[in-house]
């Protein structure tokens, strides 16, 4: 009887060191994932490289959440994304500034929840004229160049549109 | 583009694996304590927490702070410590007096969002603050290392005093009476579920944050037996419908929250049936 | 000098008494029974004692060394342990926590006490099984083994045979002698005046304003009282 007890009690320490070996290892795996991942993210300034000046980020091919993310991160550090292509679609106005003389034109994206739109402001490359534009709240796609421009001592980005498609 | 080709392009985007990695952290922080919440008939005062960080973070933007997580998390402890301070479950009285500062703390939080507005898109800000529909996707790296850190914290607290937990929640009067210092472990919980909170705002905005608490553990409790396999399952649960949450709303274009919220409903409906099926 | 030491308590709640001038003194050893009436206060007063709940006034002392985390606890049901997703072996190792201070983990000698105390009480088969899967019986016991792995020196016990059929409630008060037996205080609130004054070495009888006795067995039975509550039952008085 006193053996078998004895016996019991060993196998069952020995069934709780493996349990504890077990959930040890968990841990670490766990961790070890979690500190790649982190690793792996870029520094800011020099993010996704992979896709270069030459292939377009194509927000029409994207989920909504997925652009307005994208577009996010493109506004919040500028400066590392000059010469960025992408490709976007939404509804076109233009601005008037008498004080400035001139027009200003914009697209706006729509995201999922309707709540959160975002504008962009995009230039004819070339030497566009006001008939050139499509009419006010037209639904364009464009395909563009990030890019910046001085004006009074402050530095506006837009997008260098080389190509513009007026839907319907 | 296959799906799995598109997946593996969505990952070169790196707001993407920072949503990833804060979304799982946080799924694992909440369902830790979402066990011990559940147990202690808690559930409703993790919802009046968050709605009072909702408040906090109209006041801090309207005073125009930029990063109005400095005033959200003392704010959103000290009032935890205040309302789970006496540790049991509150009586009628508490029940009225926690509805009334949960429902308070919203209506004059959007009150002063539209008295001083600070932002071009009100409406906007406001639903993204109460279901989160893109804070998750618009991280920056510190944000990321700022939540792994305080992950981190929360996980080693709640390993360390893992039975301690289990004990309070089990049964207060007996660890209070058998001389364990039951007030100050009810303290480190109030503590940590109110930096819970705070972080699972950026996740799935205020008003949804309560799902991401409880659904995992209901869902565990349906099928496993014991406060070990039940915490364990609980994590698991709340990490894979996180992520399922993240990657659907990313392809298909819905809200993060609600979707992370919806995947936890489907999650906890399978567990329902394993738990019908397995009793027979 | 005594173990435990209450002077002139007075208990109640919301604000209102329901004993007063309550004093009386327990001794190592000892096995006090509390006696009385449903809601003459006698778990108020084992709050008291406990710390869970201090007294509207009065001094509770514990002498000869006694500090908190070497007194073991079966308080009443309470309602969120039902549905506890909790196994016996959890529940019964939270007795040791009071041994552990911040160590976070259980040692393999708490873990062997624990799996003792299951077997005393004959519930080591269920040490896997999900508590709220017990029967009332089951889970008095679990709640009693866990009592014991907190207990060093004393134990108090609030209505341990409540919801017990007879044989296990007589299994029960077997245990708990022999604890005595072994030298721990025991402090138990009893229903059964019969059993109470059968297995007790002192009794401690409350009414509705004021204890109305406190004293030994012998004592007890020659009382009014004693004669009045365990002579009537008809046993031997």
């Amino acid at each position: 009887m006193a053996s078998g007890k004895k016996a019991r009690r060993a196998q069952a320490l020995k069934k709780a060191r493996r349990k504890k070996i077990a959930v040890i290892s968990a841990c670490a795996l766990v961790i070890a994932a979690a500190a790649l991942i982190i690793i792996n993210s870029p520094r800011p300034g020099n993010d996704d490289r992979t896709d270069t000046a030459a292939s377009i980020t194509d927000f029409t091919a994207m989920s909504s959440t997925m652009a307005y993310a994208a577009i996010n991160s493109i506004y919040e550090n500028p400066a590392g994304h000059i010469g960025r292509t992408i490709r976007a679609r939404g509804t076109y106005h233009p601005y008037s500034d008498p004080s400035m003389g001139q027009y200003y034109h914009y697209i706006t994206l729509t995201d999922a929840p309707g709540c959160c739109p975002q504008i962009l402001e995009f230039k004819l490359s070339g030497e566009p004229s006001r008939q050139d534009y499509p009419p006010q709240n037209a639904l364009i796609e464009i395909t563009g160049v990030f890019s910046s421009y001085e004006e009074l001592g402050h530095t506006y980005y837009y997008w260098a549109v080389e190509d513009l498609i007026t839907m319907n | 583009m296959t799906a799995m080709e598109r997946l593996v392009y969505y990952f070169t985007f790196d707001f993407v694996r920072y949503a990833m990695t804060v979304g799982v952290l946080i799924a694992l922080c909440s369902s830790l304590l979402g066990v011990t919440l559940v147990l202690k008939r808690f559930s409703f005062i993790g919802h009046g927490l968050s709605n009072v960080a909702f408040g906090t973070i109209a006041v801090a933007t309207a005073a125009n702070l930029t990063n109005n997580f400095f005033l959200v998390l003392p704010v959103t402890v000290i009032s935890s410590v205040l309302l789970l301070r006496t540790g049991k479950s509150a009586k009628i009285n508490g029940d009225a007096a926690i509805a009334m500062i949960s429902v308070g703390a919203l209506g004059i939080g959007y009150l002063i969002l539209n008295l001083f507005p600070n932002t071009a898109n009100l409406a906007g800000d406001v639903c993204a603050t109460l279901f989160g529909s893109t804070s998750i996707l618009t991280l920056t790296l510190t944000d990321v290392w700022l939540c792994a850190a305080l992950s981190a914290l929360v996980t080693a607290v709640f390993l360390l005093f893992y039975h301690k937990i289990f004990s309070v929640t089990f049964d207060e009067d007996f660890t209070a009476a058998t001389g364990t210092r039951a007030k100050t472990y009810n303290l480190i919980l109030a503590v940590i579920i109110a930096v819970i909170i705070v972080l699972a705002i950026n996740l799935v905005g205020t008003l949804l944050i309560s799902a991401l608490v409880i659904f995992p553990a209901l869902s565990a409790m349906r099928v496993f037996k014991s406060f070990l396999s039940v915490t364990v399952c609980s994590v698991i649960v709340s990490v894979v419908c996180a992520a399922l949450g993240i990657l659907i709303s990313i392809f298909t274009g819905t809200p993060v929250g609600s979707t992370i919220v919806a995947a936890q409903i489907g999650g906890f409906g399978i567990f329902w049936i394993i738990g019908i099926i397995t009793r027979r | 000098m005594p173990q435990l030491e209450c002077k002139d308590l007075i208990l109640g709640y919301d604000g209102k008494p329901v004993i007063s001038g309550l004093s009386f003194a327990v001794s190592a050893g000892d096995y006090l029974c509390i006696v009385g009436e449903n809601g003459s206060g006698k778990s108020t007063l084992m709050k008291a004692v406990l710390g869970i709940k201090p007294p509207m006034s009065g001094t509770v002392r514990a002498g000869e060394g006694l500090t908190q985390n070497e007194i073991g606890y079966l308080p009443q049901q309470t309602v969120v342990q039902k549905d506890f997703p909790a196994s016996v072996e959890e529940v019964v190792r939270s007795g040791c926590l009071n041994r552990r201070g911040l160590r976070p983990f259980y040692n393999s000698a708490e873990k062997q006490m624990a799996e003792d105390n299951m077997e005393r009480l004959g519930i080591a088969s269920l040490a896997k099984h999900c508590y709220r899967e017990l029967s009332g019986g089951q889970q008095q016991r679990a709640l009693l083994a866990r009592a014991l792995c907190a207990a060093r020196k004393l134990l108090l016990l609030d209505e341990p045979v409540s919801g017990l059929d007879p044989k296990a409630a007589a299994e029960m008060y077997e245990t708990i002698s022999q604890l005595n037996s072994d030298g721990t205080t025991i402090i138990m609130i009893s229903h059964d005046i019969v059993s109470s004054v059968k297995h007790a070495s002192h009794i401690l009888h409350i009414g509705s304003r004021s204890a109305l006795f406190f004293g030994t067995k012998t004592e007890y039975a020659d009382s009014d009282i004693g004669r009045l509550y365990a002579g009537s039952r008809g046993e031997r008085a």
